[in-house]
């Protein structure tokens, strides 16, 4: 699995979102996320090691507590890749829309006839 | 047109949502009509869709494939359809034809279903897109889907730049 794949599958765990969006108001340690979830301490610490594999957040090895930290350059990287299936869908859907208008105005004069 | 939304409900699903100003049975004659399709589902920009073969009904077989404008490079889908309920659902699996592209997309089908739901003249569409398992949908991730799109958004750059 590249970096991207793992954090999709990372995201794909509600509890993970939730210490993502926990983190996005600030850095936090195990013991706040732990207190802030109502987790066990290693159910916490094993979704912090898919985060932080995943390059979702980062924890601090100098400071006794070691916060961690959100990443929102490996965030941006899902999102992008989001957009660009997005355009992709888009783009078809758009040239669908002028089919389906076409489609209406031959059903218009169909029905004049 | 709001535009479409991609989100992924799930760790191998991918789920797309667009509504479109037509009633539904307009909406199904362009998703079942192969000389329909083959205008709109063109994939990418650059890309032509010179096969698009298809019978609407449980057991039907289809073969989608398309082709790059510029150098030729080929790839495609073929798949059958498992359900098929007249202006409300279509569902089908999806096998991907790396043709001269390459890539892959795993071994085991992925599941499509296209539902079709039509409120005040307007139609919306979800297209829920289900691989066989997690290692497929990374597959897909990271070979075909985004190796073709990164490829057709440079040649999309070289347009722009000349």
């Amino acid at each position: 699995m590249n970096r991207l794949d793992q954090a999709f599958a990372a995201l794909a765990d509600p509890t993970r979102r939730g210490i993502l969006v926990h983190l996005a108001r600030g850095e936090a340690s195990v013991t706040d996320l732990v207190g802030h979830f109502s987790l066990t301490q290693p159910t916490i610490s094993s979704h912090l090691k898919v985060l932080e594999s995943a390059g979702l957040i980062s924890r601090s090895r100098v400071a006794q507590l070691r916060p961690c930290k959100l990443e929102t350059e490996q965030l941006k990287a899902v999102t992008d890749w989001l957009e660009k299936v997005q355009e992709i869908w888009e783009g078809n859907y758009k040239r669908l829309d002028a089919l389906l208008a076409e489609l209406k105005q031959a059903q218009k004069e169909e029905r004049k006839k | 047109m709001k535009p479409a939304e991609v989100s992924t409900p799930s760790d191998r699903e991918v789920l797309v949502k667009r509504s479109f100003d037509a009633p539904v049975n307009l909406v199904w004659q362009a998703y079942t009509d192969p000389a329909l399709m083959r205008r709109w589902l063109t994939a990418m920009p650059g890309w032509s869709m010179p096969v698009c073969e298809m019978t609407t009904h449980v057991g039907g077989k289809y073969r989608w494939r398309w082709r790059n404008n510029e150098n030729g490079q080929e790839f495609g889908f073929t798949g059958e359809m498992l359900e098929v309920a007249l202006h409300s659902k279509i569902a089908h699996t999806q096998i991907y034809d790396p043709g001269d592209l390459g890539g892959s997309m795993g071994g085991e089908p992925s599941i499509v279903t296209v539902t079709f739901n039509e409120a005040n003249g307007m139609t919306n569409v979800a297209t829920s897109i289900k691989f066989a398992s997690q290692a497929d949908r990374d597959a897909a991730f990271s070979t075909g889907m985004t190796e073709g799109m990164e490829m057709s958004y440079k040649q999309l750059d070289g347009v722009l730049a000349g």
